[in-house]
């Protein structure tokens, strides 16, 4: 074991960069297809993030303002948040359960307190910033007027898909309505278009890290080892034996069909 | 190839297309693409600039490895900004992985430039988001009292004790609050820290959260965003400074194209199939 933490001790960079490197492709070999390498590596990942989250949570949270002041700095009357808290657990108790409410209640209580603070400073401040001018005046130019009226737009048109009091056959509103959902329809094409634009980033830092960071310190065998393994892979997808396609299934000849089924009734 | 068999393309040679197009700006970055710079980017490099002598920063963490490739270029291009205007920090990680990344992160960035913990920056110890309401709570009491809410840094040492925190003790002692996360977490900042106490906040989500951040920045709850990785090459554009997300902002572009070539193909073949399926 010493000899292990030595090693790793004594090469700390190069093991760090091939741990990240081996877990970034074992990850990636999902893309492939399901593999036990891709199941190994996630429930490293899993492993290791609650190791981590329960020694944080202990060491920088619990021990030193909780547990620290509790038995060095003699202030005993912290003691009295362990049952408070232990109280959620008497959920699992059919018996007992009403202790697990009076604790839920209090936290359903601060929280819905926090809940309407939240919700006041931030929809107040953009329910007043949406009142624009949108006439070119001193200090707003058509440019400007232009931008607020296309707003203006979109904010009532948007507003009126989901006005459900007034009924949506009248033609100015179910035209107004319609208007609103295209409007919608290409808020989602641009939030979809930004999820897309983050997953590639996300993808581009690993790429980033295997060429720049794992790639200068792999000895050349192994990209050579890795290229004859590539092609190898690369000729067994495409020589293989392809399944036949549902077109192709059908048109099995009848008396190949009946002994199929034959067989299976005989399993 | 037949044209309506575009549709069927095998997703993996997609993969290695995806890989190959990656790649190839990243080996040998020779891609030059103009970035325009918008004003969600310049606002907060201004808002930066503006803080007055004798105010700190907030660096409100909530990223982790998931989201590192967006989260880390925007976390230190905004940290290197700060020391080279000499203005202290102090970083709360709320990700039990991110804690130690943002950490290396701002300990690189220090050391390159001579800069000193304690003095210059500070970490707080690892704030545990996943208790219910307590990231609103932080948000509520730190503003009111910073050294009672988090008591000690990173190594366990009173927050008195620190020179950087000497003096620093509400809202008012805050020149700006940057909120680097994946998550909708601004929202709590907004509203017990931007909107009672008038700190600026500036927002560096990912990709996923920019949609949303335009409604605060045009409601002026922010000073301004930088808007995933592309927010943090524009930044490091006005740094000067060549980094990771530059880089990566031309690998970016050319997997935009190929997913954009990817609809269209797949498109026209589907279109092919379903006139050939009317003449059947």
């Amino acid at each position: 074991m010493e000899a292990i933490a030595s090693f790793i001790a004594r090469h700390e960079t190069a093991v760090t960069l091939w741990a990240g490197a081996i877990a970034t492709l074992a990850i990636y070999s999902l893309l492939y297809k399901e593999n036990p390498v891709y199941r190994l590596a996630e429930h490293i990942f899993i492993g290791l993030a609650t190791g981590q989250l329960v020694y944080l949570t202990w060491a920088e949270v619990l021990k030193p303002r909780w547990w620290d002041v509790m038995v060095e700095k003699g202030q005993w009357w912290w003691a009295f948040a362990l049952p408070v808290g232990l109280m959620f657990y008497f959920i699992y108790s059919k018996r007992s359960a009403w202790i697990s409410r009076l604790i839920f209640g209090a936290l359903m209580g601060l929280l819905s307190g926090m809940a309407f603070q939240l919700f006041a400073n931030t929809y107040i401040p953009m329910v007043r910033g949406s009142f624009k001018p949108v006439i070119p005046a001193p200090g707003v130019g058509i440019a400007t007027a232009a931008n607020n009226l296309i707003f203006a737009a979109v904010l009532i048109t948007v507003m009126a898909y989901f006005f459900f009091s007034v009924d949506h056959k009248a033609p100015a509103m179910r035209r107004t309505a319609a208007l609103g959902r295209w409007f919608l329809m290409f808020a989602f094409g641009a939030m979809f278009g930004a999820t897309v634009m983050a997953r590639m980033a996300l993808f581009i830092g690993r790429l980033d890290f295997m060429l720049r960071d794992w790639g200068p310190i792999v000895p050349g065998w192994f990209w050579v080892a890795a290229a004859a393994i590539g092609a190898v892979a690369l000729i067994y997808v495409f020589k293989r034996p392809k399944p036949p396609t549902r077109e192709e299934g059908a048109r099995v000849p009848e008396a190949v069909q009946s002994e199929a089924v034959g067989e299976g009734d005989q399993k | 190839m037949r044209l309506t068999n575009i549709q069927k393309i095998d997703r993996r040679i997609i993969y290695l297309l995806l890989v190959v197009v990656v790649a190839v700006p990243i080996i040998w970055d020779f891609l030059r693409q103009p970035l325009e710079m918008s004003r969600d980017v310049t606002g907060v490099y201004d808002a930066v600039e503006r803080i007055p002598k004798g105010k700190i920063a907030i660096i409100s963490a909530y990223w982790s490895a998931g989201t590192l490739a967006e989260n880390r270029p925007q976390t230190e291009a905004i940290m290197e900004h700060l020391f080279r205007k000499d203005v202290p920090f102090a970083i709360i990680p709320w990700d039990q992985l991110g804690t130690t990344l943002v950490y290396n992160s701002a300990d690189k960035i220090a050391k390159e430039m001579g800069k000193e913990y304690g003095k210059d920056w500070i970490s707080f110890g690892y704030q545990p988001i996943v208790i219910v309401g307590y990231f609103e709570q932080v948000a509520q009491a730190m503003p009111l009292d910073m050294h009672g809410t988090f008591k000690t840094d990173k190594f366990d040492t009173p927050l008195s004790k620190i020179p950087m925190m000497r003096g620093i003790r509400t809202a008012r002692d805050i020149g700006l609050l940057v909120d680097v996360t994946p998550s909708g977490t601004v929202q709590a900042w907004i509203s017990f820290l931007g909107q009672p106490y008038k700190v600026p906040i500036a927002y560096a989500p990912t990709g996923v959260m920019v949609a949303e951040g335009y409604n605060y920045l045009d409601a002026k709850q922010i000073v301004g965003m930088l808007p995933g990785l592309i927010g943090a090459a524009k930044y490091e554009m006005l740094l000067e400074e060549r980094g990771f997300a530059l880089r990566a902002a031309n690998a970016l572009s050319t997997s935009h194209v190929l997913i954009i070539a990817l609809i269209v193909l797949g498109n026209v073949g589907y279109f092919l199939s379903r006139r050939q399926r009317q003449r059947m």
